[in-house]
């Protein structure tokens, strides 16, 4: 039973990076996404700008994680660089709902 | 001080680390990578494909003149599609010899798509009356979209296998930190170490490539992988249509004024968009609400000498001709995106640039490919007994046999179909997807009862014999034979037989490699370490 | 011009290739000196400079940094082979 108890705990951490990198860095892409709007150049540019960077925040989220030394800090990670993006992104969706004018 | 079993296991290094996730994400959608980018591959000749594949169309020495395809295509929606609301003609180019469009059924009876999808004869404006068949599109659309699947789930696959391939590069290129330095190091026919270099050196010579070909695949597909800033900010349709345009000249169809008024000739509005682009530069022409008051033309630019696609257009009046409005600009941020998208179709270059590209695409197919071969080869020399491996290694020695090998069948057998299959059968096109898949489920269950060896060897050299017969095939089924095509200048059939057999010399060669190589023995290490010595003096 | 190009990235990557060690001692049986190597590795990024300002000069920018990849990557292949059938011949006699 403590030898299979043992398989599962050695295996935490690799699943646990790579729940990270699969679904973490996803997120982080998808929340650049939207903090790109926070950029001052138009709704359509800033738009097409977020779904460019997308793909390079995801990847680098995904080496990001394998590079961490440990699990926890791999999630560490994911979660600091979350922050100031989630702020812009949350500033930048409350800007469009209360302007709603023309675009730029 | 803590028992030995509670005690970590040593932590591996960076290097190790980056060199065990590249390894995972190349195994885990290898396979699927191969099949995206040998059907990527050989769709950058898509239309030279499709010109093989409809043989009753005759060699086209002079590009038939778009603006009369036009009209004489819109003539024939005209009495085929008159309610329609929207019609999407795309011209005949140098490159491909039909008109094709696409139109909307307000009404579908039911059971029927609501849209119209046909090919035309750009001379007679009529649908087309040759043999049923997707041509070369049916590799586009399988290289990103897959089939039998849901459009959006096989879009979904090709955009994970495309971040997967992100990530191995970047890990790659990580582990082998020394690697513009080591690139020139090869030795040959030395085992594991081979391989490795073989998949090395594929891997940087198209680096700049690969990376590029990657991440604009995965830009070409963006609002649907990463849809939430436009979710967030396009939020009225006025917004959404302004984003649209920075990306195509599609237009949604407007309202109608219910006014019968008859469309205004489609050639001259073409040739505006020829005197401003170039002869032979226009890719499209999009009709909406024909027959109507409110109906509008767009007329769109081609992929010539252009390293984007982002939309220029001009947008007429569909019923007194007059030019309402030119768009050629977007803004900076879509102008890249239009630069990106270009570079992964690579359709703006001249024939020598679309072969550059032919040719380290195919590398990188190479890449792909010895890289899961390398994978067993390393594997089997650790194996307690190379004799009984174990399940995962035989699964993946199976999977890399059929979908190496057994792609090159599949995609050749696809061809046969093609000039196999009656002319008159009904789906035709839909018969020739399935032979391609049913030929791919033979060989996958060949190299299931073979050995493994002997897979490699038998279906290399099926692949090789069908690859040569198919010109001869050609010959027997249409009256276009090699000699006859090099003498009328047709270098499309010619190109296409020299080409099956080039690619049967290469299937024929890695036949003779995989009869001629011996897997490696396993020697005690001094003896193998003595003779690596004696190699390398 | 793409003709010249690609010509001048051979030269050039050969150059790249040959101011390594490793490759001086198998074509030519014995290493040069560092002077040597460092003169050899100053042609092959010059070439490769040179190539890339003739693909831009007659393309403009896009067409022209897209055929110049193209170019350099098959000029390295080039390069590689003849480094390949060099080290066989070689190895034979």
């Amino acid at each position: 039973m403590s030898a299979a108890l043992e398989r599962v705990r050695r295996a935490g951490p690799v699943a646990a990076r790579i729940v990270g990198a699969v679904f973490g860095g996803y997120a982080l892409g998808a929340l650049a996404s939207v903090a790109a709007l926070a950029l001052p150049i138009g709704a359509p540019q800033a738009v097409i700008a977020g779904m460019l960077a997308s793909f390079v925040v995801y990847a680098c989220a995904v080496i990001g994680v394998f590079l961490a030394r440990s699990a926890t800090r791999a999630w560490a990670g994911l979660l600091i660089v979350a922050v100031p993006l989630a702020l812009a992104a949350w500033s930048a969706t409350a800007a469009m709902q209360s302007a709603g004018g023309p675009l730029r | 001080m803590k028992p030995a079993a509670n005690a970590k296991p040593p932590r591996r290094g960076v290097r190790q680390r980056m060199s065990d996730l590249h390894t995972w994400a190349g195994l885990l959608v290898g396979w699927i990578l191969y099949a995206m980018f040998l059907t990527g591959t050989v769709s950058y000749f898509k239309d030279e494909i499709s010109q093989w594949m409809r043989p009753e169309l005759a060699y086209q020495r002079v590009m038939p003149d778009p603006a009369t395809a036009a009209q004489r295509v819109a003539a024939t929606l005209g009495a085929v599609a008159a309610d329609s609301p929207q019609w999407l003609i795309t011209l005949p180019t140098t490159r491909s010899n039909v008109a094709s469009a696409f139109w909307r059924v307000p009404h579908p009876q039911p059971g029927k798509l609501p849209y119209g999808l046909a090919t035309f004869d750009p001379s007679t404006g009529e649908k087309l009356a040759v043999r049923d068949t997707l041509g070369g599109e049916f590799f586009l659309r399988f290289h990103y979209q897959f089939y039998y699947l849901p459009a959006v789930w096989g879009r979904w696959l090709a955009g994970a296998c495309a971040m997967f391939m992100v990530v191995a590069i970047v890990s790659g290129v990580i582990t082998h930190k020394k690697i513009f330095v080591d690139f020139f190091t090869f030795r040959w026919g030395k085992g594991q170490r081979s391989w490795l270099d073989a998949h090395n050196a594929l891997s940087v010579f198209g680096l700049p490539f690969h990376l590029m070909i990657t991440y604009t695949g995965l830009v070409t597909l963006m609002t649907l992988y990463m849809p939430w800033g436009a979710h967030a900010a396009l939020t009225t349709p006025a917004r959404q249509h302004a984003f649209d345009l920075q990306l195509s000249s599609f237009m949604p169809p407007g309202a109608r004024a219910d006014v019968p008024a008859a469309l205004a000739p489609v050639d001259a509005m073409v040739r505006v968009g020829e005197a401003r682009w170039g002869r032979g530069n226009v890719a499209s022409v999009l009709v909406t609400n024909p027959g109507d008051a409110q109906a509008r033309v767009v007329v769109t630019r081609g992929a010539v000498a252009r390293v984007s696609t982002s939309p220029q257009y001009l947008l007429f009046d569909g019923v007194s001709g007059r030019l309402l409005d030119v768009r050629e600009r977007v803004g900076a941020a879509a102008q890249t995106r239009g630069v990106l998208y270009a570079l992964h179709m690579g359709r703006f270059g001249d024939l020598t640039l679309r072969w550059l590209y032919f040719v380290v695409s195919l590398a990188g197919t190479a890449m792909v490919g010895t890289g899961l071969v390398m994978w067993t080869v390393k594997r089997r020399q650790k194996l307690p007994d190379p004799e009984r491996p174990h399940f995962g290694f035989r699964v993946v020695e199976r999977l890399n046999i059929a979908s190496i090998a057994g792609l090159s069948i599949a995609m050749t057998g696809f061809l046969w179909g093609n000039r196999l299959l009656p002319a008159a059968v009904a789906g035709r096109a839909r018969i020739e997807v399935d032979v391609f898949f049913a030929v791919w489920v033979g060989v996958l269950l060949y190299a299931l009862v073979r050995p493994a060896r002997r897979a490699w060897i038998e279906l290399l050299g099926l692949a090789a014999a069908l690859l040569a017969l198919l010109p001869v095939l050609n010959a027997l089924t249409t009256g276009r034979p090699f000699w006859r095509s090099v003498a009328a200048g047709d270098w499309v059939y010619a190109g296409f037989d020299l080409m099956m057999w080039a690619l049967a010399a290469l299937h024929a060669a890695l036949a003779l490699r995989a009869a001629r190589h011996r897997p490696r023995e396993r020697i005690a290490d001094g003896r193998r370490a003595r003779a690596l010595r004696v190699e390398d003096a | 011009m793409r003709v010249v190009a690609l010509l001048l990235c051979v030269g050039a990557l050969g150059c790249l290739a040959m101011a390594m060690a490793r490759h001086q001692q198998t074509v030519f049986g014995r290493a040069f000196s560092i002077v040597a190597s460092r003169r050899l590795r100053g042609a092959g990024w010059s070439g490769l400079l040179i190539a890339l300002w003739l693909s831009v000069a007659d393309q403009g920018w896009a067409l022209g940094l897209v055929a110049y990849s193209g170019i350099t990557s098959v000029a390295a292949g080039i390069v590689y082979g003849a480094l390949v059938v060099c080290e066989r011949r070689l190895a034979r006699r």
